[in-house]
């Protein structure tokens, strides 16, 4: 028996609020796609607002993962949009059976980063750091972002890379960060 | 009932339930088999389950009235207490809310040493020996003469089945199979000679905790941190935990993800901490400055010493 929970969905009033602080530059460079900072809602509630994100949804609760963004500890989501899993092909259908589901959880798990990380953060330690930088994922290994012309990009070991792309949303226990790519980790180890 | 937890949090994403509690283990845990080890922590577990169970109640967002701790002696250093900006720390009430606590109470956690030593003890799994659930052991290992073409040495995308594309960092290398929820290692006999349950898949919600796979206890502080309830109310291995039904040990919900990284004071940060990540509540109190920076990883926040880029002093995230 699994009840709908549904309060709380007046919560997703999102506040488009410029973030104030070291990373003003970035900001007022592009403002439209400033990180929205809603303390008021979770990672799960974040992602349920999201219009672009529905495959990644059923991919989380497909993984039986979803409970994590309801939960106390933090963690960035690099989201993959709804185009980004259907430019995987039926391969992509293949890892939402049950029989790969630890497939999909692979998968998602290298998405997962630890802690609160906004693309604000990552474009200010570019800059600090003169160069990419890199961030443990909860999966198989790292990724590494990078500053392109206009966009942050996303890499994998394997050669994966993503844009980020859209609005992120900066929830209570974590943030989802849009790419226009899935990462897939590299074929052999 | 074990479904209660998955279904809540599966409803909660559709629904989008800004609220939805996190989920709290049972307190009457039974005994754990190997790979555990013992603490003397009736007392501090009687206070932590009591304040597991207050804070689930509340929501993430609320639990903002934080006094840290650290293992470092003394008092903090005066750039921690400064009213500086930094990072993109937030907007709103949040800085005006907690300006007024600047004095954070620090208490010596001289046990951090110990959790770290406790949670290293995941990182020794080894295969399971023989042959998983549901396949008879014949005279060439676990595989039937025949029925090789039952398992799978490739998956979507093309994948090699390894342990590393699971985040099984501590298996060897070798062949593996994939079948049922399992990934099988091939001997060299030509049968499959040990196997490791795969989280989703043997690991899934409502299946019972396998007998034969080794798990951990963990630190007090994650059982408060991450609303374990009591002790037999969870299991840890290959840095994931589970809350698993106190009296038959189904698997009811994945409670936390771990990186698993040994991050130790006086040693250097490991590679992948390049950027500021500390959570959301904290971000007004723990800012980098030219003094220190601060990152996040598995329930602790850590301070490392920019010049040095060794990491300074570990702070935990409860009252």
């Amino acid at each position: 028996m699994m009840h709908m929970v549904k309060n709380g969905l007046a919560a997703i009033a999102l506040a488009s609020l410029p973030l104030v602080g070291a990373c003003t530059k970035v900001e007022d460079d592009t403002p439209e796609t400033a990180t929205r900072d809603d303390g008021t809602i979770t990672l799960a509630a974040a992602l349920a607002a999201e219009g672009d994100m529905a495959k990644l949804r059923d991919a989380l609760t497909q993984s039986e993962l979803a409970g994590l963004l309801d939960g106390p500890a933090s963690y960035t989501v690099l989201a993959p949009t709804d185009g980004a899993f259907d430019a995987l092909g039926d391969d992509g259908k293949a890892i939402f059976t049950e029989e790969q589901r630890p497939m999909l959880i692979a998968l998602l798990r290298d998405h997962l980063v630890p802690g609160h990380l906004t693309p604000e953060t990552i474009a200010k330690a570019i800059v600090d750091k003169g160069g990419p930088v890199t961030m443990t994922t909860l999966g198989e290994g790292e990724v590494t972002f990078s500053q392109d012309d206009k966009a942050i990009t996303v890499t994998m070991p394997g050669g994966a890379k993503a844009a980020i792309t859209g609005t992120s949303i900066a929830a209570n226990n974590g943030v989802v960060i849009p790419l226009d790519a899935v990462l897939l980790p590299a074929k052999d180890s | 009932m074990r479904y209660v937890l998955a279904g809540v949090a599966a409803a909660a994403l559709a629904a989008g339930g800004a609220y939805a509690e996190p989920g709290k283990g049972n307190g009457n845990g039974k005994g754990e088999r190997a790979a555990t080890a013992k603490q003397d922590r009736s007392p501090s577990r009687e206070r932590g389950t009591q304040r597991a169970e207050r804070k689930s109640d509340r929501p993430a967002a609320s639990r903002k009235s934080v006094e840290s701790r650290s293992v470092e002696q003394g008092q903090p250093r005066s750039s921690e207490r400064r009213v500086e900006r930094g990072n993109d720390r937030g907007v709103g009430d949040r800085g005006k809310a907690q300006r007024g606590s600047g004095d954070r109470r620090i208490v010596d956690r001289v046990d951090y040493g110990r959790d770290r030593e406790l949670l290293s003890l995941d990182n020794s799994h080894g295969l399971i020996e023989g042959c998983p659930p549901g396949l008879a052991k014949k005279n060439n290992g676990c595989m039937p003469p025949g029925q090789a073409k039952k398992y799978s040495e490739r998956g979507p995308f093309g994948y090699s089945y390894r342990p590393s594309l699971f985040g099984l960092g501590s298996y060897g290398d070798g062949r593996y199979y994939y079948n049922d929820g399992y990934l099988l290692r091939l001997g060299s006999g030509g049968g499959i000679s040990g196997y490791i349950p795969l989280l989703g898949g043997a690991l899934a919600i409502g299946n019972p905790w396998p007998n034969s796979y080794a798990y951990s206890s963990v630190p007090d502080y994650y059982v408060d941190y991450y609303d374990l309830g009591g002790r037999g109310g969870y299991r840890y291995a290959d840095n994931v935990i589970y809350r698993v039904d106190a009296e038959d040990a189904a698997i009811m919900s994945v409670a936390a993800l771990l990186t698993g990284d040994d991050i130790r004071v006086g040693q250097p940060m490991p590679r992948g901490y390049d950027v500021y990540n500390v959570p959301y509540a904290y971000r007004d109190r723990y800012y980098d400055t030219p003094d220190a920076y601060y990152r996040y990883s598995d329930g602790y926040v850590y301070r490392v010493d920019p010049e040095t880029q060794l990491v300074a002093a570990v702070i935990d995230l409860l009252v």
